[in-house]
């Protein structure tokens, strides 16, 4: 195989430009694995963080507050039942009390 | 080999290792991105575990709170009920201090504190409204008291009054022994005897 020097040297050049390519890839490839550890982080600081549990705490809070008033309600309307009882009743349970007041045993 | 083909041949070495670098770096990346997801994922899942515990505990505290709070509302709407029915009692027995009945039972507390004091001289007090009937009725009164008790008696009705919504307080002559039956004795007795009874009666097993 015979080259004259010019070819040979094209040859070299060739050469110098594969050497650049494969180190530009060996970089590229690199950066592409940093970006993944990068993103790698993000990703578990995010669940270290506990940022999406606010979602559901703000929906259980709202759960117990639903309750809340729920029994509120339940208990406003026992005590406006004991105050129309009390209101029906009064007459006779006083009656007793005055006869009991009253009554004398000699 | 020609000029023209080992250069083709040193491009498509560089091409394939290129890429073979690119490859391998993309599938590494893949992997380091796979391996986060799952442990963000089981970092999640066990906080969100943890979390839901604390906030059932929470939960459990507050409306238990909320629930302890409503049922002391509860009972004392109920004393309040209770309390109610005596002091209208003791508003309408006030209000009956003309009519006959009261005048009865003028006559009869006085009898019992007389019957529970054993004396033969006594003295009873009483607010200055009920000392005047009283002391209109007093001849009834010995009579009824020295039959009862079998034995004579002198009763005095005091110049001396209380403050109260009527009743008397009988005594001894010498104030060494006396009972209460004013009005707002009885009722307070009343009340410790009927108030059980008629919490029961009103508001049951509640």
């Amino acid at each position: 195989m015979t080259f004259e020097i010019q070819e040979l040297t094209r040859l070299v050049e060739e050469e110098r430009s594969a050497e650049e390519k494969i180190k530009k890839a060996e970089q590229d490839a690199l950066d592409i694995k940093d970006k993944a550890r990068k993103k790698a982080q993000e990703i578990v600081r995010k669940a270290e963080s506990g940022e999406f549990l606010e979602n559901l705490e703000k929906k259980k809070m709202r759960e117990i507050e639903g309750r809340k008033k729920s029994i509120q309600a339940e208990y406003k309307n026992k005590i406006q039942e004991l105050d129309k009882k009390a209101e029906r009743e009064l007459d006779t349970f006083v009656s007793k009390v005055i006869e009991k007041v009253m009554g004398v045993e000699t | 080999m020609s000029l023209q083909s080992l250069k083709s041949s040193i491009e498509e070495i560089t091409k394939q290792k290129a890429s073979a670098l690119i490859e391998e770096a993309t599938k590494e990346a893949e992997r380091i991105v796979e391996e986060a997801k799952r442990k963000a994922e089981e970092l999640r899942e066990k906080a969100i575990k943890a979390r839901k515990d604390e906030l059932e505990a929470i939960e459990k505290s507050v409306l238990s709170i909320e629930e302890l709070q409503w049922k002391k509302k509860i009972l004392g709407k109920k004393a309040e009920i209770l309390e109610k029915i005596f002091s209208e009692a003791e508003r309408r027995i006030a209000q009956m201090a003309g009519e006959s009945a009261y005048r009865s039972f003028l006559k009869n507390v006085a009898a019992e504190g007389i019957m529970r004091i054993p004396a033969s001289e006594y003295l009873i007090i009483a607010n200055k409204r009920d000392g005047e009937v009283l002391g209109g009725g007093l001849k009834e009164i010995e009579e009824e008291v020295q039959k009862a008790k079998r034995s004579q008696l002198t009763i005095e009705i005091s110049d001396d009054h209380i403050d109260s919504l009527g009743g008397v307080l009988v005594s001894d002559k010498n104030m060494r022994e006396y009972y209460n039956n004013t009005i707002e004795a009885r009722i307070s007795q009343s009340k410790m005897r009927l108030k059980g009874q008629f919490y029961r009666e009103l508001f049951g097993g509640e």
